[in-house]
């Protein structure tokens, strides 16, 4: 298997607090990782390091064999990582059919001249997004919801559309920030079912953060365990369980 | 473009009446410059919609591209009087491209600044060009400075307006249901999300400052040549205020709210001056921002609260 993300010695900084510090990892191409550590250990930076939000103070992000650091957001977006937020992030006021369509405009090539004169090439490529966005809704069974205000969905839906959304830019990772945040049992189940269908339907390589251990030990095969921005251990979710720096990071020690 | 015959059938309809009362005098001349500059008002305002109201920029300047379109236009129009017609014409041009290269020139940088903090920088920039306008006169006599800049042939009628108005809400519709709308209007939703989206911020940012400040220049010519007097204190801090209110009252991302505010407004500003008796006159400024008020409190969201009539729908 080939390494789609390789993280190397990645260090960042908040004005004097190390928030990362030497962080390095490999994500194979397929794997499901599931990253964990107790509040304040540094995951979320790693995603917003990963994805161009910030920039690292020192260390390489690659992605497929070549470096993304420096880039814009939407230009990491564009070579195919797209992510989920710890506190969803939709557009509110629009429809779900629009928050998916805003993410396929990436690949739409008309511009603002077409826009404003509605022609041909406006009407072949709105008519390909259109199409694509409905089909991305119908796959996750959201069709009936698609001209529904994002805002009024359920909590478990809003959650699943903006999985549904960053799939729509077509990635090859896909970064999940604490999909599980909130949700009552059922719909925990019902997203580790997600989260595998994706994997298998899209192809993807899924980097997970989660608090929610039955989560993270029952679908992830690899584990990092992160503490105060280092990484302390690495292995099989049954291995990390039993690590005892693992078990100190959380409970603490006598 | 699907062409959709009813919608066509009341715009030349209502041109047909309105010019018809124009034509027999009915509507003297000096309500027929009122509904002249409801439409001028009508097309600022849509600009500025596309700016704040979609894109989600809060701007306080939109009065100084308003006036940077009106004195380009006007000194082409005076410069070469010769070119009749023509030279109106082509100040749309030239006022078009000199607003969208100031706008691009600015927007780069400041459009960095979210919400409260771009406001005072675009206030800044309407202080700036109103110092620039009043000074004017200085590097081109033309432009005539604090004295103003008169003499400006009367080129807008009627059917300009009516027709450059429809015209812009044309434009506005089909930018907001395009893919370039939808990346703006993501924008104001999200701009995190939508630069995870693998939307350009900067770019569509940029694109819709530019394109809503190229409606208040377009205005701004029209302005010229209604009037065919131009003074600083007519683009100064308070009619960026104008429009902003316009755009609020009629609901922020709302076509059909902003031309209903935009004519409604200029009607009442110049209704009560008929309507009230002379001793209380100077009181209609104070009975409109009421019913401001009144309105803010009972439509929080604007008249229209980002709904539209049908046939502006995508």
């Amino acid at each position: 298997m080939d390494t789609v993300l390789r993280i190397e010695r990645l260090t960042k900084y908040f004005g004097g607090l190390k928030a990362v510090s030497d962080f390095s990892l490999d994500l194979k191409s397929g794997e499901l990782i599931g990253l964990i550590g107790p509040n304040g250990a540094g995951k979320t930076t790693i995603f917003n390091l990963i994805t161009g939000i910030y920039q690292p103070d020192a260390g390489d992000i690659i992605f497929e064999s070549k470096s993304i650091c420096g880039f814009k957001p939407y230009q990491i977006t564009g070579r195919g990582i797209a992510r989920t937020f710890q506190n969803i992030r939709l557009f509110n006021e629009l429809t779900v059919l629009d928050n998916v369509k805003v993410a396929c405009h990436m690949h739409a090539s008309y511009g603002l001249l077409s826009a404003i004169m509605h022609g041909g090439v406006f009407r072949r490529e709105e008519k390909s997004i259109e199409e694509k966005a409905r089909a991305t809704l119908d796959i996750f069974k959201l069709q009936d919801r698609a001209l529904e205000t994002a805002r009024c969905l359920p909590y478990g839906e809003q959650r699943r559309l903006e999985i549904v959304r960053a799939l729509a830019t077509d990635p090859k990772l896909l970064l999940l920030d604490e999909p599980a945040a909130g949700m009552n049992p059922s719909e925990v189940v019902n997203l580790m079912d997600l989260i595998h269908f994706i994997r298998e339907r899209f192809d993807l390589t899924i980097l997970l953060i989660e608090h929610h251990m039955k989560v993270v030990m029952s679908i992830c095969e690899r584990v990092a365990v992160m503490d105060f921005g280092e990484k302390l251990t690495e292995g099989s979710p049954a291995q990390v369980q039993k690590n005892p720096q693992v078990i100190e990071a959380y409970l603490g020690k006598d | 473009m699907k062409i959709r015959i009813v919608p066509i059938i009341i715009v030349l309809l209502t041109y047909a009446v309105l010019q018809i009362l124009i034509s027999t005098g009915f509507l003297n001349p000096y309500w027929q410059q009122i509904i002249g500059f409801a439409g001028i008002m009508t097309i600022s305002a849509l600009g500025l919609n596309i700016i704040y109201g979609y894109t989600g920029q809060f701007s306080l300047g939109h009065a100084a591209f308003y006036g940077i379109g009106a004195y380009t236009s006007a000194l082409i129009t005076k410069s070469f009087p010769h070119l009749g017609l023509f030279g109106f014409i082509l100040s749309f041009f030239a006022a078009g491209i000199v607003v969208a290269l100031i706008a691009f020139l600015i927007g780069m940088p400041i459009l960095r600044l979210k919400s409260d903090y771009l406001g005072i920088a675009t206030l800044g920039l309407g202080i700036i060009v109103k110092v620039v306008f009043d000074n004017a006169d200085a590097v081109i006599p033309k432009l005539g400075g604090s004295r103003g800049m008169g003499g400006i042939a009367h080129f807008t009628n009627f059917p300009w307006i009516f027709f450059m108005t429809v015209a812009a809400v044309i434009i506005v519709r089909n930018f907001v249901y395009s893919t370039v709308g939808r990346a703006c209007i993501s924008i104001r939703e999200d701009e995190i999300a939508a630069e995870s989206v693998g939307i350009d911020t900067t770019r569509y940012k940029t694109m819709g400052f530019v394109l809503g400040c190229v409606f208040a220049g377009i205005a701004g010519v029209l302005y010229a040549h209604l009037y065919a007097f131009l003074h600083p204190s007519n683009f100064d801090f308070l009619k960026s205020i104008d429009v902003l209110l316009i755009v609020v009252l009629g609901g922020l991302g709302s076509i059909s709210g902003t031309i209903v505010a935009a004519i409604g407004w200029t009607f009442l500003l110049e209704g009560l001056r008929v309507l009230l008796p002379p001793q209380i006159l100077d009181w209609r400024l104070v009975i409109y921002p009421l019913l401001l008020i009144v309105v803010m409190i009972l439509r929080p969201r604007g008249l229209f609260g980002g709904k539209e009539f049908k046939f502006l729908k995508g």
